[in-house]
């Protein structure tokens, strides 16, 4: 190929690949425009339900009652994927800004955990924070907002695909030479090697998975979700060393 | 009761507001920036419940509006608005709006609340 061939290769290729990056961005603005069409007649269905949960006439029986909570917190459930996709498109096309600053990671956490209690009450389960670090404080340079919502992205994944309830969240803060390590399982349920694998492969398609990746990814920190029997994996986080200038 | 006029293109946004609020307020609707301004004129609201995205003027116009006419200026202005972002809230009060609200609003309590705390002003 002569040094002429080769730059009409290259113009070709920056070409195409401007062009990918804005019909990307174009299918990201799209998800987003379409998320808040299909928002607003779930407005009325979440609305006009939780007033008709109110009986304020009391007229409606337990049976309609349950057919109402039903259509209310599904209503509620949309809502909040339609939420997550438009976080999503919102990210991919990097329209999220980031704010670092220096933040105790301990206190962080204790605050999610905090946040997340009446979620945690809720199935019944239990959340502990083992801090394994010789620190009652660990300052990190990231952003703070983005974080916490990683994490709370991360929890409540765990709490919603719990089977049973009753189960247990443990949190840990170790660390190694190159990072400081977050891992996160959840213990209390009785499932197979092979239902976890599919259970992992499914979960990768998960909203909250893939609002989770594409927040540590943005943040430059590592996540990584291992198969470990008896739980719905193990997720652990890592915020290397050296990118901490703080 | 309070006077409460609500501006909403949207019939069934209408509706709910106006199931969540007919018991404690005195209500009235318009449907788009210009007929809602009118009747703010005509009716003198203790406060005005204002979507932003309207046919003819939008919300800002209308709020700009409603600033400028001596008879009305005072009148108690909340943004309602689906596009919820962050950093809005302020633009919103730089804007000429006294509160903010992001749709949906699911909450009977919650803009009962609001309104109530803005009235006590």
């Amino acid at each position: 190929m002569t040094k002429k061939q080769l730059k009409q290769k290259i113009k070709l290729l920056e070409n195409s690949h401007l062009e990918l990056k804005e019909s990307n961005k174009q299918k990201s603005d799209f998800i987003v425009n379409i998320s808040h069409e299909l928002k607003t007649p779930l407005n009325s269905i979440i609305g006009f339900s939780s007033l008709l949960l109110k009986n304020k006439d009391e007229n409606i029986n337990d049976k309609q009652l349950k057919f109402l909570q039903s259509i209310n917190s599904n209503g509620k459930k949309l809502s909040e994927q339609l939420t997550d996709l438009i976080e999503l498109s919102k990210i991919e096309v990097g329209k999220l800004t980031l704010h670092r600053s220096k933040i105790d990671v301990i206190l962080m956490i204790n605050n999610t955990i905090q946040l997340l209690q009446s979620q945690v009450n809720e199935k019944a389960c239990n959340i502990t924070f083992i801090n394994e670090l010789d620190t009652e404080e660990l300052f990190y340079t990231t952003d703070e907002h983005k974080i916490q919502q990683l994490f709370i992205y991360i929890i409540t994944h765990i709490l919603q695909s719990s089977i049973i309830s009753k189960g247990k969240i443990s949190i840990s803060l170790t660390q190694d030479k190159q990072n400081f390590i977050i891992s996160l399982c959840d213990k209390g349920i009785e499932i197979n090697k092979k239902e976890l694998k599919e259970k992992i492969k499914k979960q990768q398609k998960d909203f909250a998975i893939l609002i989770s990746k594409n927040i540590t990814k943005q943040l430059k920190l590592n996540l990584d979700i291992k198969s470990v029997k008896n739980t719905n994996g193990l997720h652990t986080l890592y915020l290397p060393k050296k990118d901490d200038n703080g | 009761m309070k006077k409460i006029l609500v501006i909403e293109d949207n019939q069934d946004n209408a509706d709910l507001i106006e199931a969540f609020l007919e018991d404690n307020y005195e209500l009235s609707f318009a449907m788009d920036g210009k007929n809602g301004l009118k009747s703010a004129i005509e009716n003198t609201p203790d406060l005005i419940l204002l979507d932003i995205s309207l046919p003819e003027m939008d919300g800002l116009e209308v709020v700009k509006e409603i600033r400028k006419n001596t008879k009305i200026s005072k009148t108690l202005v909340v943004a309602l608005t689906a596009h919820a972002m962050l950093g809005d809230r302020n633009m919103f009060l730089k804007e000429g709006f006294d509160a903010y609200l992001s749709k949906p609003i699911y909450d009977e309590d919650d803009l009962i609340q609001l309104i109530e705390s803005l009235l006590k002003r």
